[in-house]
């Protein structure tokens, strides 16, 4: 069996490219932009733990801008762990968070 | 019967999925007598939903599958074509409508919709319960092509389908092929007049071997179904049945005069006549209805003349129909706009035929008079707002935005010193079109808006006309401009048709022109299976979209008749010859005349229905006293069983 | 006998055009090579809410036409796959050269389960929800995505491995290289459809700099069952907008960006969209900013007429410029040229650009022999406009739907079936001379 077909077999097709390419690390900014995507949803984790929040109150919570909290809140919507709960008068959803990592 | 059936809820979205509670149908239902295995998913004609009846076909053993979804007017064929990919029959398949006929109707009280999607559904699986394999139907096409219409589009279809190696007969109403087109002064985007672009492509046209023209003729029956048309066309006679050398003079010493519709009534042609030089095909007509037989061309033409030539029928066999009828300009009312009030006020068509019959390179005139200045006057008999019961013209005609701005620009480079006035509502110079606009307003025209409900007035002021507008570009002030010359930029209308309408059962729209069955995803296409519509007959349009459209209904027949034998749903009926007492009650209330007579072996003479005629209605069903015939995808005993389980309790 | 890499004809790009023209031609019996460098058909109306005039559900209506081309017995569907060369020989007689990327999927093992993606850590954005939230490196295009496969965004990637440990299929391949296809093909049909224009050519509309400010795809996506929010919401802080603005012609009739057109589709699709704003938030007002409403078509006006019947805003006034305030709201400064033309100001909590379309013909690269010409603005060109609309200057390609030119579905529905037209008489005269 050739190494492509061995790696196929054994699930770990991922370490051949890797020795393909010479990977010895993700490059400097994606390692940067995935430390900043952790802290973010770290912090959101956080705010959601007191139960389901506004955006703008996560914003404030966590010190990140409404925007970012938004589009994160509405990545984490695609895969289920969050979920909309209510409306507030002003036109606000309440988001709480349902589970996954 | 069916015992092990495949049910599958759609969400559609949240279209269903908002009012329905789908869970709760799949839960009502999945212990329903026959059912093995029963879902619900997001979207069920999506790839992924249809994959995932596939394996359940396999996997499960299935010998029926109900989808509850949307209307099977949108996706009954994907799905039969989905079970048939997995080895089972596509008729043994049963679609259920929980969208239209339950969601989107009871949006207000989502929990009756769910009683009533669970009522749908079992009845749905009642269905597949009782239902049998079929096999479509196979019948042969003729490979021809009858299109209905000699203009551009007329001619660009038959071209097409020609060089495809199918044969066309064209035929068309008025003694010449060209249609609308060869009246137009200027085309964009190349500037060609009208005549040379009718003229490149007859030229075309006479080389081809595979098209029959018959000009002067016109659609007296038609019968058949798709593949299978027979159609009975008269030619009218011509009474010149020759060329001859010394035409122009015949036409010349008749004495007759008479106004020339090809000119929509500016100037005046002759009994005898061809409409302008260069006209298809090339053999004059005389006009029998003004036509006083003084005999004068008989006396230069001979034997070429003859008054007793006689009217032909003709029949064809053809395998699809395209219907390229064009339109016709609208005609305003008296005293619109001033129009038939005033001399100088005249509409956009007849603008067009001064200006290619003029000879006069320097100036345009009009009456005898030089013309200085114009006034166009958009949306006329076009966007007509309806005040009574009355039916008006409520849709846009398109061309007219492109073709007047960019008459503009082509006015401004041929005389020196026009002034223009576009006197508009909205300037709908769409696409590249742009262009034209923008040029125009370079060139120096003026452009006013006006208010509908206040539209510009025109009256006689000396020997000019005075246009009165309260322009909205300049709040609403009031604007007097002298002008020359009012052109009324009239809309398009759906041309008089009404014999052909009635013979062929043309779906007609709202707005006059004929329907296309999709307005979205079929737009050549009629709900008469075989009948295609191409050109402005279907909806105003300008000739770079005609010539577009003829050829998309000419891909669309060729689909039809390039293949030998074609495959028609088992949607018919079909008589048990053992329970038939030969009322011939069916007979008489079949609509197509599908039920004739037969000799059964040991059982005498019973009913028999011709599949390939047969359009499913059901009607001979109804009125069978022994329940003899029956449609094959529905019969009674399905639907004593269907209404049974509908009024089950939930 | 046909070789197993000959086909009749290649079409290039499989939005509705290139998927029309592929159903007619297989329908007819011709063996259709559909090429499409997306990791899924339909283009963008797979992306729509609803059309124009008649309201039907985009995906509705597209789905089974995309489900169709990809199971026809007579049309071969290569996704995620680039032409890069084509060489005319003769009539009738083209070489084509086709790359096809590596997905690191396994086509035939992925289910579309989508686990890789839930299972990926790192977040990117996504695209085809225009770039409204994110996707992970490992994702599906979307959900009802033509085929429905993961692919693996390399660029993205850190080669962890989750996808593949957790993949249930045993899909995920990382050893997959990228492919050439070489074939020879009868006839081209170029269907390679238009882009969007980048809002932040014309900064005074404020996108990019506004964060609620967003272009009419982005509304459209809002609007669609598969939305990118759980609501139609404005991107700055999810709060549910009440005052909405659009403005047209961005991007069209505009020397100043390169595009003098008028791009035809924007005022329908800024019409409908108010329409179905006014369904989805029933208070919420809508206020439409135009120099003209071209609602040309079968049914537009009419549908305009409905629009404004249900209270839509229409003025006719150029917008000058947008600003931000303190809370985010979005003030436009316009003058209303039905009140005098009058400058005037008013705030939203939305704004919605109406931008056109532009050409996407990096396409006419690959020729290598024969030159694909194209008009004053980039699109391809239709040299015979009044006499055969589907030709381009090269005898045997065709050109169908928006690449030709900015237009709405049924025009780029017809004009698709009449490049099949064309494929087939050219074909016949060229390679088959059948009579039939």
């Amino acid at each position: 069996m050739s190494g492509k077909e061995v790696s196929r077999e054994k699930r770990n097709t991922f370490l051949y490219l890797r020795e393909k390419i010479g990977f010895k690390a993700p490059p400097k900014e994606l390692q940067e932009r995935l430390k900043e995507q952790n802290e973010i949803k770290k912090k959101i984790l956080e705010a959601l733990k007191t139960g389901p929040k506004t955006v703008p109150e996560i914003a404030k919570e966590t010190g990140i801008d409404t925007y970012t909290i938004f589009w994160y809140l509405m990545t984490y919507l695609r895969y289920k762990q969050i979920e909309p709960v209510e409306k507030t008068d002003e036109g606000y959803w309440k988001y709480k968070w349902v589970g996954g990592r | 019967m069916a015992k092990r059936i495949g049910v599958y809820v759609c969400h559609c979205g949240g279209n269903i999925s908002d009012t329905v509670d789908v869970e709760k149908v799949v839960e009502a239902i999945k212990n329903y007598p026959g059912v093995v295995v029963a879902k619900h998913f997001m979207f069920m004609c999506a790839d992924a939903g249809q994959k995932m009846i596939e394996e359940d076909i396999k996997k499960y053993n299935l010998d029926g599958v109900v989808v509850a979804s949307c209307s099977p007017k949108l996706h009954e064929m994907t799905f039969r074509n989905c079970v048939a990919r997995a080895g089972l029959n596509p008729y043994l398949f049963y679609h259920v409508n929980i969208r239209e006929d339950v969601s989107w109707a009871h949006s207000d009280n989502p929990e009756e919709a769910t009683k009533k999607a669970i009522r749908h559904v079992k009845a749905g699986i009642e269905y597949v319960r009782h239902a049998k394999p079929l096999e479509k139907i196979k019948v042969k096409t003729i490979p021809s092509v009858l299109i209905i219409g000699g203009g551009i589009a007329g001619i660009r279809a038959a071209l097409d389908l020609s060089r495809m190696g199918v044969n066309v007969f064209l035929v068309e109403k008025s003694p010449f092929l060209g249609g609308r087109t060869a009246q137009i002064w200027k085309v964009f985007p190349t500037g060609e007049t009208g005549k040379e672009i009718v003229r490149r492509l007859i030229e075309e046209l006479k080389k081809r071997d595979n098209i029959a023209v018959y000009t002067n003729a016109e659609i007296e029956s038609f019968s058949g179904f798709l593949g299978n048309f027979t159609v009975k066309i008269k030619v009218y006679p011509r009474y010149i049945v020759k060329k001859h050398p010394r035409i122009t003079e015949a036409i010349k010493k008749c004495p007759i005069e008479v106004p020339n519709e090809f000119d929509y009534g500016l100037t005046k042609r002759k009994a005898i006549y061809i409409p302008y030089e260069g006209a298809y095909p090339d053999l004059p007509v005389i006009d029998m209805k003004h036509c006083n037989k003084c005999g004068e061309c008989v006396k230069i033409l001979g034997d070429a003349v003859d008054f007793n030539q006689q009217p032909q029928t003709i029949t064809l066999n053809v395998g699809a129909v395209i219907v390229a009828t064009g339109f016709d300009a609208y005609e305003p009312k008296e005293g619109e706009f001033g129009y038939k009030k005033f001399q100088n006020v005249i509409t956009l068509p007849q603008f067009e035929r001064i200006l290619d019959i003029s000879n006069n390179e320097e100036k345009i005139m009009f009456n005898g008079k030089e013309v200085k200045s114009i006034a166009f006057i958009y949306c006329v008999g076009s966007r007509q707002i309806p005040t009574g019961p009355e039916k008006v013209n409520e849709y846009c005609s398109r061309y007219c935005c492109s073709v007047t701005t960019h008459l503009n620009a082509e006015l401004f480079k041929k005389f020196k010193d026009l002034t223009i006035y576009n006197i508009y509502r909205d300037i709908r110079t769409y696409g590249k079109y742009e262009t034209y606009y923008e040029e125009a307003g370079r060139k120096g025209a003026v452009f006013i808006r006006y208010d509908p409900n206040d539209p510009p007035q025109v009256c006689a002021e000396g020997d000019k006309l005075l246009v009165t507008v309260r322009d909205l570009l300049t709040n609403r002030e009031e604007i007097e401009i002298p002008v020359d010359l009012v052109v009324l930029v009239t809309g398009m209308v759906a041309r008089e048709n009404k014999k052909l309408e009635d013979i062929l059962k043309l779906p007609i729209g709202r707005d006059g022109f004929y329907q296309e069955i999709h307005p979205k995803l079929r737009p050549v296409e009629t709900n008469i299976a075989g009948i295609l519509i191409a050109g402005t007959c279907q909806g105003p349009r300008n000739i770079q979209e005609t010539l577009a459209s003829a050829s998309a209904a000419a891909a669309k027949a060729a689909s039809i008749v390039l293949r030998e034998t074609i495959e028609l749903e088992p949607l018919v009926a079909f008589v048990d010859p053992s329970k038939c007492n030969l009322s011939k009650l069916c007979m008489k209330e079949c609509p197509v005349n599908a039920i004739q007579e037969k000799e059964y072996e040991g059982l005498g003479v019973k009913a028999w229905v011709n599949e390939a005629l047969c359009i499913g209605c059901g009607a001979c069903v109804a009125v069978c006293p022994t329940e003899a015939i029956q449609l094959k995808t529905l019969s009674t005993d399905q639907i004593r069983a269907m209404i049974k389980a509908m009024a089950e309790e939930i | 006998m046909k070789q197993a890499n000959e086909y009749d004809v290649l079409i290039i790009g499989a939005g509705i055009a290139g998927i029309e023209a592929a159903l007619t031609l297989g329908d007819a019996g011709y063996r259709v090579l559909l090429v499409e460098k997306e990791g899924s058909i339909g283009g963008k109306m797979a992306l729509l809410s609803k059309t124009f005039p008649t309201l039907d559900c985009a995906s509705c209506i597209a789905t089974p036409k995309m489900a169709a081309a990809a199971h026809h017995p007579n049309i071969t569907l290569l996704t995620y796959s680039e032409v890069q060369e084509v060489v005319k020989n003769g009539e009738a007689d083209f070489s084509v050269k086709i790359l096809k990327k590596p997905r690191y999927v396994d086509l035939d093992a992925c289910t579309g389960c989508g686990i890789c993606e839930t299972v990926c850590p790192v977040i990117v954005s996504d695209e085809f929800q225009y770039d409204m939230r994110g996707r992970k490196a490992a994702y599906i295009p979307f959900d009802i995505a033509v085929p429905k496969k993961a692919i693996i965004d390399l660029d993205n990637c850190i080669l962890c491995g989750s996808c593949e440990r957790e993949c249930p299929a045993s899909a995920i391949d990382f050893t997959q290289e990228p492919e050439t296809l070489e074939v020879k093909v009868g006839a081209i049909i170029i269907a390679t459809g238009f882009k969007l224009f980048s809002p932040t050519l014309r900064p005074e509309f404020g996108y990019g700099r506004c964060k609620n400010v967003i272009t009419a795809m982005q509304m459209d996506r809002l609007l669609a069952p598969t939305r990118p929010y759980n609501s139609v919401l404005r991107p700055l802080d999810g709060k549910e907008p009440m005052r909405i603005a659009y403005i047209l012609c961005v991007g069209s009739r505009d020397r100043k960006v390169g595009n003098p057109y008028c791009s035809q589709i924007c005022c329908m699709y800024s019409i409908k969209q108010a329409q179905l704003i006014m369904g989805a938030l029933p208070l919420a007002d809508v206020a439409i900013f135009y120099i003209d409403i071209r609602a040309f078509g079968k049914g537009f006006e009419e549908f305009f007429n409905q629009t404004q019947a249900m209270g839509t805003m229409f003025i006719k006034g150029r917008v000058i410029v947008v600003e931000e305030d303190k809370e985010g709201n979005v003030v436009v400064k316009y003058e209303d040229m039905d009140d005098g033309g009058r400058l005037k100001e008013d705030t939203f909590d939305l704004v919605v650009l109406a931008v056109g379309a532009m050409p996407n013909s990096d396409i006419t690269k690959v020729f290598k022999n024969v030159k694909i010409e194209l008009d004053e603005v980039g699109w391809i060109k239709q040299v015979d406009p009044n006499n055969n609309p589907a030709t381009t200057s090269v005898p045997g390609i065709f050109v169908a739907g928006c690449a030709a030119g900015p237009k709405d579905i049924p025009d780029s529905i017809v004009e698709a079936d009449a490049a099949a037209a064309q494929c087939m008489a050219y074909l016949n005269e060229h390679k088959y001379g059948r009579k039939r």
